[in-house]
């Protein structure tokens, strides 16, 4: 048997992060099965668990909100930005990946494209609502174009970061198996 | 190449999903409104009616939750497969 020893000042370090989610995620629980007439202005009132547990106001939430319509709407939104950004980023970063060390004009494109992350979204809002409605985008294709090029320097970032990495793995595999490169570059493409 | 697609797509779609900003500049006005938008009807609309607002909040946490946890898999399993080889 492995004697397992409790690290304390971890244990007290990662009690208080959960504290500091687990009480608002309790307190959004509880509120939202609570009736308005129940929360009095006391803290026991916010606190206190509520009387009856009824989804009377998850009904009316999903009334409200219109929520089928609204979830369709950010489902499509959100699948197919993750698609496209999945398709397209990860091309990007592989090919700037591969090439920055060595080319000029690659490390310009990859300077280029990940400075992008710093224009904050407030300066473009007023020229990008302009012009989305002028080219007949102001409905969810747009949002999605906007989408895939608002999220491009983060990913691209993460995937060229993460493809530097490998081929110093694979090069370590080739000198293992010793195979002749030919045979190689097929079983690299596996492993990715 | 599996855990970094699981990687960006959690930041990517937790992104998306929870975003006020865009819609609501580009979307506003058509009937075309993510959940996002939709909540900001409980701050004008009633006041302040955190029972309802709160529970619109947990319903459209469910689907990103999910997402999240079969995507984190594929991240655990890349770590697994790193490690083995």
């Amino acid at each position: 048997m492995i004697e397992r020893k409790t690290n304390w000042p971890a244990m007290i370090l990662l009690i208080l992060g959960l504290s500091t989610i687990i009480f608002p995620l309790y307190l959004t629980v509880v509120i939202a099965f609570k009736q308005p007439s129940e929360m009095t202005n006391s803290i026991s009132g916010i606190l206190s668990l509520p009387k009856v547990w009824s989804f009377d106001n998850f009904r009316e939430a999903m009334r409200v909100t219109d929520f089928w319509h609204s979830l369709g709407n950010s489902l499509l939104i959100t699948l197919v930005t993750v698609g496209l950004s999945l398709a397209i980023h990860s091309l990007m970063g592989y090919a700037l990946g591969r090439n920055k060390a060595k080319s000029k004009f690659y490390s310009f494109v990859y300077l280029f494209i990940v400075s992008g992350m710093f224009v904050p979204f407030a300066i473009l809002m007023m020229p990008l609502a302009k012009q989305t409605a002028e080219l007949g985008l102001a409905n969810w294709v747009g949002v999605i174009l906007l989408y895939v090029v608002f999220y491009m320097p983060m990913n691209v970032l993460l995937y060229s970061g993460y493809l530097v990495n490998i081929p110093m793995a694979l090069r370590k595999r080739q000198r293992w198996t010793g195979l002749p490169p030919g045979l190689h570059t097929g079983k690299s493409f596996s492993l990715l | 190449m599996k855990p970094m697609h699981a990687t960006v797509a959690v930041l990517t779609a937790l992104a998306v999903w929870n975003d006020v900003m865009t819609p609501l500049v580009i979307l506003a006005g058509s009937d075309q409104n993510t959940l996002p938008l939709a909540q900001l009807n409980f701050q004008s609309q009633f006041g302040t009616n955190y029972n309802l607002a709160f529970a619109s909040y947990l319903l459209s946490l469910i689907p990103i939750l999910i997402f999240y946890i079969v995507c984190q898999k594929q991240i655990l399993n890349g770590v697994v497969n790193g490690a083995v080889k």
